[in-house]
């Protein structure tokens, strides 16, 4: 699979549906449907 | 991350929402979520799916990680600020935080070169501004 590059500004981020800690499933278009979101990408534990 | 964590009332207030994706599995993140009592969701992306879709996955470290990367969308999910860590410092969260406070539709900052080599057209006019209304010269102590 080729790299894709970020979304830019102006951009419809990608939709995505993952599980959160507690193993509920979240998606994206839900977390931000009520006001606007900070999403932010982290490295995680390692 | 955990800067974020520390002004999530802040960011609360301004009326925005957090949420953090790792590629941990979501026991990982629970144990996180626990230790800093965090009140946003960590999302797992475990399958290194979103990673690749939104460009920010960094196969060369540990199995493949996220490059830190701060995204603002709005309700359509359309981006209106972003940060991109890849190789830099991290997030300047003053810089994330002037722009939350000036609204959403605001001009998300120039990059970091751009503005600090040359000053631009709103820089001219909030010097001129504040000279008319301060004065041309240092106040006087």
């Amino acid at each position: 699979m080729s790299d894709v590059d970020p979304p830019n500004l102006g951009d419809v981020a990608p939709d995505f549906t993952v599980p959160d800690a507690n193993e509920v499933r979240r998606q994206l278009s839900e977390l931000c449907a009520e006001r606007p979101i900070v999403l932010v990408f982290y490295r995680g534990h390692w | 991350m955990a800067g974020l964590h520390d002004r999530f009332a802040e960011l609360s207030s301004l009326g925005f929402g957090l949420a953090a994706l790792s590629v941990d599995e979501p026991q990982r993140s629970r144990a996180l979520a626990a230790q800093l009592e965090l009140q946003f969701p960590l999302l797992c992306d475990t399958e290194r799916e979103v990673v690749r879709a939104y460009g920010v996955f960094n196969e060369k470290e540990k199995g493949g990680i996220a490059y830190p990367a701060t995204f603002v969308l709005d309700r359509e999910r359309t981006v209106r600020f972003r940060s991109l860590d890849r190789t830099a410092s991290r997030v300047n969260l003053d810089e994330l935080f002037a722009f939350l406070r000036r609204g959403i539709d605001s001009e998300p900052p120039a990059a970091p070169k751009r503005s600090r080599i040359v000053p631009g057209f709103r820089d001219f006019i909030r010097v001129m501004r504040n000279s008319l209304r301060f004065g041309f010269r240092s106040p006087k102590r």
